[in-house]
């Protein structure tokens, strides 16, 4: 069955990296935005199986604000995993991801094998 | 920088308008006779000055600078000589040109003081140092002290009973304490950082800090708005809630006429979120009236503009606290307003929404560098998987 997934970053590079990165998965749908209110609509629209969203990002909602909205969605909630992307990895930040509902926590810069296990078994999927 | 073998160095040292080359960290690295045979000696006293370090840093590093030209206040054996330096807007070859001409005072009167008919004050202007000028000299002079007396006063909090002490060093304290951050965000190396803010959040705990003065002074808060989602802010916390305490501060302090007493005055505090940027308004401020407010807020943060009305009633923490205010919203990329509204006074606290656009060069280049590390094993994988 063909996963849907979201990346939600601002920095067109990781977003394009994301991408060639999950090409090597067997069957993915990816979608994407650049910032979080726009990743925030399409994910209403689309009600992706997995969100990778950036943490810090301009605009009018963040990383951790997206995340508890899905998470808060009684669609979305139960249904979409999110993993939270950032340069951060402080033991508050971390708090915060948990604090929003995160499913996991991808520290930048990030090995593409690591990304593609951790999506792999955030899908349910066995490497 | 020999002018040896170096055409274009000698044909500006035939210039007989002096002339400097600054290198981009505020070094002369060229002066042709001109400006060498000035009697301020600007080659020597030039780099020493924060307002030409600035402009001369600012064009350096790339930065588009509307002002190029300053008067800078310079000590020669005539004594104490202006100076207009003015700055080619780019660098050329790397080097900010700067071009040094005397400013020749008026001729002093003898006779009684003539009023100013226009009330410019451009005489006394002249005499006053820049508001960069005098963070330079405190930084010079203070900063360590009052680094020193805050931490030897940091276990006084809370005052101990019976110290009679403790009451006005803790006043002193919180003076010093902003002092020390106006110096700091006037200073030239201002680490604003990245950390996450929710601005309710802050704002409702700088009321909690200034419950105490707000019973005192029959002041209440009301918030509007603060039950939207509002995006967050990132920077540094402790300049942003000094920058919320010194406003809301102003506020409570101003809610009613000096010296007087009344009715509870409410001030309303609230947020809203426009397009990139956060808005935060504070309203009622009660004694102080808007023009009168605008007027000195207009004054202190004009480049070179005389200071404000020195027999305003308004109190130190006044004049402190909005520049200080306003220097910590710039550096956060923001701003503050003061508007009136058909009477009713509003100062508006603007910030950018969410993360700073970054400079993400290195974090690219180590992203890059792992995924190349582990491509080969990427590819490895698919075709197992093929």
């Amino acid at each position: 069955m063909t996963a849907r997934i979201l990346i939600v970053d601002d920095q067109p590079d990781i977003r394009k990296l994301i991408r060639l990165t999950l090409q090597h998965l067997d069957d993915a749908e990816v979608h994407e935005a650049d910032n979080g209110g726009d990743g925030w609509r399409l994910a209403q629209d689309i009600k992706p199986d997995l969100m990778l969203l950036d943490v810090m990002m301009p605009g009018e909602l963040d990383g951790y604000q997206v995340c508890a909205k899905v998470k808060q969605h009684p669609d979305l909630g139960p249904h979409t995993k999110v993993i939270l992307l950032t340069a951060r990895a402080q033991q508050e930040d971390l708090e915060q991801g948990r604090r929003a509902g995160s499913d996991a926590y991808l520290t930048k810069a990030f090995s593409p094998l690591k990304l593609l296990d951790l999506v792999d078994s955030m899908l349910g999927r066995t490497v | 920088m020999s002018t040896a073998n170096n055409p274009l160095l000698i044909l500006l040292d035939l210039v007989p308008s002096p002339l400097i080359l600054f290198s981009a960290d505020g070094r002369v690295a060229f002066s042709n006779r001109a400006a060498q045979g000035m009697r301020a000696r600007p080659v020597l006293s030039l780099p020493g000055d924060p307002n030409v370090r600035e402009l001369v840093r600012a064009i350096g590093g790339g930065k588009i600078v509307t002002q190029t030209g300053i008067e800078v206040q310079v000590n020669s054996d005539e004594g104490i000589e202006t100076l207009h330096c003015d700055c080619a807007p780019k660098p050329i070859a790397g080097l900010v040109a700067m071009s040094v001409t005397e400013v020749v005072a008026p001729p002093v009167s003898t006779g009684p003081a003539e009023p100013d008919p226009a009330g410019s004050g451009d005489g006394q202007r002249r005499e006053r140092l820049s508001l960069q000028q005098i963070m330079a000299l405190i930084n010079a002079d203070l900063a360590e002290p009052i680094g020193a007396v805050l931490e030897a006063t940091r276990n006084l909090n809370p005052p101990q009973p019976g110290a009679g002490l403790g009451g006005p060093v803790l006043t002193l304290r919180e003076r010093l304490e902003r002092l020390s951050d106006l110096i700091n965000v006037f200073g030239e190396d201002v680490l604003i950082g990245e950390e996450r803010m929710l601005l309710p959040d802050m704002v409702r705990s700088v009321c909690q800090t200034l419950s105490p003065l707000a019973r005192e002074r029959s002041v209440s808060f009301l918030f509007d708005g603060e039950a939207v989602d509002l995006p967050p802010v990132y920077g540094s916390r402790h300049l942003i809630h000094r920058a919320l305490y010194e406003c809301l501060h102003n506020a409570v302090e101003h809610a009613h006429p000096a010296g007087t007493s009344g009715p509870t005055q409410v001030v309303k505090i609230g947020f809203h979120a426009a397009g990139a940027h956060l808005l935060l308004s504070v309203r009622n401020l009660g004694a102080l009236t808007a023009p009168a407010l605008t007027r000195f807020a207009n004054g202190l943060f004009q480049a070179g503009s005389a200071p404000a009305d020195e027999t305003s009633t308004t109190g130190g923490a006044l004049r402190i606290g909005l520049p200080l205010t306003q220097r910590i919203l710039q550096l956060h990329g923001g701003r503050l307003k003061v508007q009136d509204d058909a009477g009713e006074l509003s100062v508006m606290l603007e910030l950018p929404a969410g993360a700073p656009l970054r400079n993400t060069h290195h974090l690219d280049l180590l992203q890059a560098q792992i995924y190349a590390e582990d491509l080969s094993k990427l590819m490895a994988r698919s075709r197992r998987t093929a």
